[in-house]
């Protein structure tokens, strides 16, 4: 029998408020639902809050496993309904500013670790690309930037391909257009940014998904409970299950 | 990358305009028809410097916000703020006199409710002698010296007015640490402030180029920004800016549309070679301005990069603080940067934060010398000369807000 080796994705984007924590959870059930094992390991340590968007009560987290304090399997935490487990970021209030170095390689040796017993890890990273992050988005297998309709956040989004692409010649980037005002109108935002790759940065970046904008979103967010569990016929439900067909793992 | 969004009747038209706004390398990056013509998205890729990682941005005018104004020109003068309201004059007895001569002359009022009133058509206390003293102590001391022509006259070489009640109250509601609120309290504020703490004039960048360091969120970018602006509106030549904040994207934007604006060029140096290559293209005493990522001095890798940047631009060190934060936090940082070569402090926000202690317990536990505040949002005018008798009256004032018709500017 050989190991089991599992994928990491990590969700980053430029500007912050695009989704990418709700992309994150949300993509983690819809793996799930596709009978994947999935982590999902929130991995901004800015604004932690996978576990306030999931309505967890986390009395341990990342930073404590970091620390020594709790083993990495008390820290992991089933989310029932949505068929996932969750490494919470940081339970406690208040913001890191960022991880020092030899912390970021602990996180990733972990993440690496992970694999052997998930098929996917779902990581949440912090928005922009700050010395930590940046590395962690190195460190995935897939790296999902996400967009939305507005100039900034395109502009945003292509700096961290851009560095993304220095850290990682061989790496796997996609881009995923969130809160789009229709699927025409997001895939323009997405050709526009692949375009702004091909041009710029002589990178083809694959554009992997369109997800709308959705009043259930913010709602199901209000209420603690993942969208796929809340309102699974709603748009950006089917568009984050779209998404999800595209991560047919194989080993 | 820089990019446009706009709408043309032909397609020809908006390719036109394209290049207009972005110069002749810009890219077509979507294209949609929309009603009475079409919509197009062009990009634009700033040409790389040869040095290593380091991309200047040259002011190219074209792309100025437009939301973006400057106010006229800075306004009053820190002087026309009030001095404090402690002033004088009372009278009771028309003829209330009280004349304490002689070597050790005093009058202690002391008690629960002490006081001293002289009231009276010209009621005046003279205190004169070697070391003529008047020591009203206590939470709510107050000297009052009303009436038409109330004066107090402390003559002497070493004459001292001490108002321990005013002013310990004040320190104590911008929560200074209490070792410092007492070294401050024992003299009027404005002279405590100045034996305490130093007060210098900014250095211009043009010896040594001045490097803004400090936790995220301090207001370094925008305080940089202010600098140039300063200068520039002074009709001086524009400042190479040079930002060492190269991961967080929105950083090097943010003063790019300062830069162009402002007709200056901006030098995006992720690393200090990069940094130090931007410094060899500086024309002759043009001063720069150092823009860096917010980082911990307390994590030693971080400590060790911001010193590697010092190192290779020879920089002279302002730490940005906001005076929002904790003061004993912010003397904890204070100490941290001063230990890698801070010797100024320029804390920001002073607009926005009624307690400001911090500035106080920062320029205090880190020996760093005052010079200017951040005092409004605006580009153009938000900075103010720090001197004691503003920052007297500031802490005074209890209040952020300016008191009425007085909107302390001091380029
Ligand atoms: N597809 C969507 N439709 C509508 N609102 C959305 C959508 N995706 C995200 N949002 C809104 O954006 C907000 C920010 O999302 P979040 O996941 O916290 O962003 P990030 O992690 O990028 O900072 C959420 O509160 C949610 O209401
Ligand atoms: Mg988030």
């Amino acid at each position: 029998m050989t190991a089991r080796r599992g994928r990491i994705v990590a969700i980053a984007s430029g500007k912050g408020g695009v989704g990418k924590t709700w992309l994150s959870i949300t993509l983690a059930q819809a793996l799930a639902q596709r009978q994947m094992a999935v982590l999902l390991v929130d991995g901004d340590f800015g604004l932690a809050n996978v576990d306030v968007q999931l309505g967890l009560q986390p009395g341990c987290d990342l930073l404590g496993v970091l620390s020594g304090r709790t083993r990495f399997d008390e820290a992991v935490v089933r989310h029932e309904e949505g068929g996932f487990d969750v490494l919470p970021g940081r339970s406690g209030s208040g913001a890191l500013a960022d991880l020092p170095g030899p912390a970021v390689e602990a996180v990733g040796t972990l993440l690496h670790e992970a694999t052997a017993k998930w098929d996917v890890v779902v990581l949440d990273l912090g928005a922009g690309l700050s010395p930590a992050t940046r590395r962690l988005a190195a460190i995935a297998d897939t790296l999902l930037v996400v967009a939305t309709d507005e100039p900034t956040s395109l502009t945003d989004a292509y700096a961290v391909l851009k560095l993304y692409g220095r850290d990682r010649v061989d790496g796997d980037a996609r881009i995923v257009v969130n809160q789009a005002r229709d699927e025409a109108t997001g895939r323009r935002t997405g050709v526009t940014l692949q375009r702004a790759c091909q041009t710029f940065l002589m990178r083809d970046v694959p554009v992997a998904g369109i997800l709308r904008r959705d009043d259930r979103v913010a709602d199901a967010i209000r209420r603690q409970a993942p969208l796929l569990c809340r309102y699974p016929n709603s748009m950006a439900a089917m568009d984050a299950v779209a998404l999800a067909r595209q991560f047919a793992f194989t080993d | 990358m820089r990019i446009k969004v706009l709408r043309a009747a032909t397609m020809p038209e908006a390719m036109a305009r394209l290049r207009q706004e972005l110069g002749p390398d810009a890219a077509l990056l979507s294209t949609r028809p929309v009603p009475g013509g079409v919509e197009v998205t062009g990009g634009l890729e700033p040409a790389e410097a040869e040095e290593g990682d380091l991309l200047l941005i040259a002011p190219g005018g074209a792309l100025v916000p437009r939301r973006f104004h400057f106010a006229a020109s800075p306004t009053e003068s820190a002087a026309a703020l009030p001095r404090n309201g402690s002033a004088p004059g009372h009278s009771c007895n028309p003829e209330g006199r009280i004349h304490p001569r002689g070597e050790d002359a005093t009058i202690h009022p002391r008690g629960e409710d002490a006081r001293f009133h002289l009231r009276g058509e010209d009621a005046r206390l003279h205190l004169r002698g070697e070391d003529a003293r008047l020591h009203l102590r206590g939470e709510d001391a107050r000297l009052h010296l009303r009436g038409e022509d109330a004066r107090l006259h402390l003559r002497g070489e070493d004459a001292r007015l001490h108002l321990r009640g005013e002013d310990a109250a004040t320190l104590d509601f911008h929560r200074v640490p209490a070792s410092l609120a007492a070294r401050l309290a024992a003299a009027p504020l404005e002279a405590s402030l100045e034996a305490s703490l130093r007060f210098v004039r900014l250095p211009d960048g043009v010896a040594r180029p001045l490097l803004l360091a400090g936790p995220p969120g301090a207001g370094k970018t925008l305080t940089c920004a202010k600098l140039a602006a300063r200068r520039v509106l002074a009709g001086e030549s524009p400042p190479l800016v040079v930002t060492a904040d190269a991961e967080r994207p929105a950083a090097a934007e943010q003063l790019a549309a300062f830069t162009r604006v402002l007709g200056a060029t901006l030098a995006v140096a992720p690393t200090p070679a990069a940094a130090a290559a931007a410094l060899a293209r500086r024309a002759p005493g043009q001063p720069v301005l150092i823009d860096t990522a917010g980082m911990d001095p307390f994590m030693p890798e971080q400590a060790r990069s911001l010193a590697a940047l010092i190192a290779a631009t020879g920089a002279a060190i302002v730490l940005v603080l906001p005076a929002s934060m904790d003061a004993a936090e912010a003397a904890d940082l204070a100490r941290a940067f001063a230990a890698l070569g801070a010797r100024h402090l320029l804390p920001t926000r002073l607009d926005a934060t009624r307690r400001i202690g911090a500035v106080l317990a920062a320029a205090a536990g880190g020996g760093l010398a005052l010079c200017e505040a951040g005092t409004s949002p605006q580009v153009a005018d938000g900075l103010t000369c720090l001197e004691p008798v503003w920052l007297s009256a500031r802490l005074r004032r209890r209040s952020h807000l300016a008191p009425p018709s007085q909107e302390g500017n001091v380029p």
